[in-house]
């Protein structure tokens, strides 16, 4: 059903609000505004206070990723995709790795699948608790965004003893890493773990729990799943809808079979199903299942030469296309590569979650109030970086 | 599971629908028609049997002679994926919008405009994504040079930055 015939429910604090028929407003929100979380404007069209139609305009972090990729080899291009998601590095080379490894017909063994899913669900954690700590901070609460990044430098400690990098790794390259993990990293990383999960609900205490932060996120933003799903959704926003759906359990990779975890779907245990609140819960959720994959990971990590597979040129690349689709913590990122045999792709598109996931704002915002509007942003957790690529 | 080119085939006799293969044999994809292309994938997004119900990606490729656009649709219920190619070769490089049938398209649409020049028919808000309104051009179409002004700033400052860079 196209979603202009679908009625989108509004929640119940909307029934007070005057319906006002004064003359239309528009207002710029951005790009220069903390709670874009970047550099976006939104262009509304207000009467009073609702916002009847809330236009995202992109591009001002537009660096033609896509056009650079395919002036460089392929090993060149890993760096690049640090830049795209810089919350999420790792997770973003990895879902470079993937499908240069599928087209190339690369099987790295068993140590480096676990590596890169232990990174992969620490830099989730720490994408999380950034998530987090600035939509508190976007409600009005300070305190829990200092708590957030406390937590954070210990898994920002853990990256820099791998692989030097605090924010931008490139650890992971086409078919292995870039190198293997440092003398002690493993029981480090499990301390890490031990100290970590009783700060969860710490959070929850603090700020999920917190009675003026559920009345100012429940009910607010309300997206349904059909629209989730129309919209191009995924990620914690789409399973905040109930939709149950997580590439790491529906499509496994890397060895994600292996591992015994929940995926988290939202419930509206505060308002409706899919409303701000449920969104933001999800993550909080999310990262108790990201340490317990850390631990079965690093259980039965073998000992194993971590370059085995790395290829030693891109000079025999097979012709063709490939399509690969990954979990990172905002969303599916898919990379489309098109292959003409030589050394540098000849089309590489990245479908960006966050691109998707902001799509589908024109449609939360609609008649909710220009304060609410900030809160229905900033629990897409949109990184710009992505969005514009 | 259903072979969806002669599921096609059966449905618009004249289509004449092909699957492509290249190096992998998970990823071949169907090529389509450009005229009948909007009225095909409203019956694989609305048919009981088919029910593509998310379009996942579109992606713009330059192959020189065409343009050809790349569609993902998914199918939650089946855990299935399914890739249309459709090719906008001729003169005025035209594509049936499927914004009505998935809102998803919306953006991937204008980003494809704004990329290539690929004009898409009965898009509601064809205008460019990434690039500002007044670019000259579209970036990733292999022809493209990048112009030496822009509203009268200089943005090339040396001839060999403004095509792609070799590299050995």
């Amino acid at each position: 059903m196209p979603v202009h015939e679908l009625n989108i429910p509004l929640g119940p604090s909307h029934d007070k609000i005057v319906k006002l028929t004064g003359e239309s407003m528009t207002l710029n929100m951005g790009p220069q505004h903390p709670s874009t979380h970047g550099v976006l404007r939104v262009e509304l069209h207000t009467d009073g206070e609702v916002v009847h139609d809330a236009i995202p305009h992109l591009g001002y972090l537009h660096r033609c990723f896509e056009k650079i990729c395919e002036g460089l080899p392929y090993n060149q291009v890993l760096p690049y995709t640090d830049r795209l998601d810089y919350c999420a590095a790792m997770n973003m080379n990895f879902g470079y790795v993937l499908p240069v490894e599928k087209l190339m017909g690369i099987q790295v063994g068993d140590r480096v699948q676990r590596i890169r899913v232990v990174m992969a669900e620490l830099n989730r954690i720490a994408s999380h608790l950034i998530a987090i700590g600035t939509y508190g901070l976007d409600a009005g609460a300070f305190t829990p965004f200092l708590y957030c990044f406390r937590d954070r430098e210990h898994i920002l400690d853990l990256f820099e003893q791998v692989s030097g990098g605090r924010l931008l790794y490139s650890y992971m390259c086409i078919g292995g890493l870039m190198a293997d993990l440092p003398e002690g990293w493993i029981a480090r990383c499990l301390e890490f773990c031990d100290y970590f999960e009783p700060k969860i609900d710490e959070y929850n205490n603090l700020l999920s729990y917190n009675k003026i932060f559920t009345e100012r996120t429940a009910n607010v933003g309300v997206l349904p799943p059909e629209v989730a799903i129309a919209c191009g959704c995924t990620g914690p926003m789409l399973r905040a809808s109930g939709v149950k759906w997580d590439l790491r359990k529906d499509e496994p990779y890397s060895g994600y079979e292996k591992y015994d975890f929940n995926v988290i779907v939202g419930e509206g245990a505060k308002g409706t199903v899919g409303d701000s609140w449920d969104r933001f819960f999800v993550r909080v959720l999310e990262m108790t299942e990201s340490v317990k994959i850390i631990r079965q990971a690093l259980a039965g990590i073998p000992e194993e030469d971590i370059s085995a597979t790395i290829p030693k040129n891109f000079m025999k690349m097979p012709v063709g296309d490939v399509y690969f689709r990954s979990e990172t913590p905002r969303g599916e990122i898919g990379f489309y590569i098109v292959s003409d045999g030589t050394k540098n792709p000849y089309r590489l598109k990245v479908r960006s979650p966050a691109f998707c996931n902001l799509s589908a704002v024109p449609y939360m915002a609609r008649d909710q109030l220009i304060a609410d509007l900030v809160i229905i942003l900033g629990s897409v957790d949109i990184v710009l970086g992505e969005v514009d690529r | 599971m259903i072979d969806w080119r002669d599921w096609v085939e059966e449905k618009f006799p004249d289509s004449k629908p092909e699957w492509i293969q290249e190096a992998l044999e998970d990823e071949k994809s169907l090529l389509l028609p450009t005229e009948q292309f909007d009225t095909i994938v409203r019956a694989l997004r609305l048919d009981d049997q088919a029910r593509f119900d998310s379009l996942h990606c579109i992606a713009g490729v330059d192959r020189k002679q065409y343009i050809e656009v790349v569609y993902i649709l998914f199918a939650f219920s089946r855990n299935e994926r399914l890739k249309l190619k459709v090719r906008a070769n001729n003169e005025l490089q035209e594509i049936p919008s499927i914004t009505e049938l998935y809102p998803s398209a919306d953006w991937h649409e204008r980003e494809i405009y704004d990329m290539f020049g690929v004009y898409f028919r009965n898009h509601p808000d064809m205008r460019r994504i990434l690039m500002p309104d007044d670019w000259e051009g579209h970036p990733l179409r292999k022809d493209y040079v990048q112009p030496e002004f822009y509203n009268g700033w200089r943005i090339a400052a040396e001839e060999e930055h403004r095509t792609a860079r070799p590299v050995n």
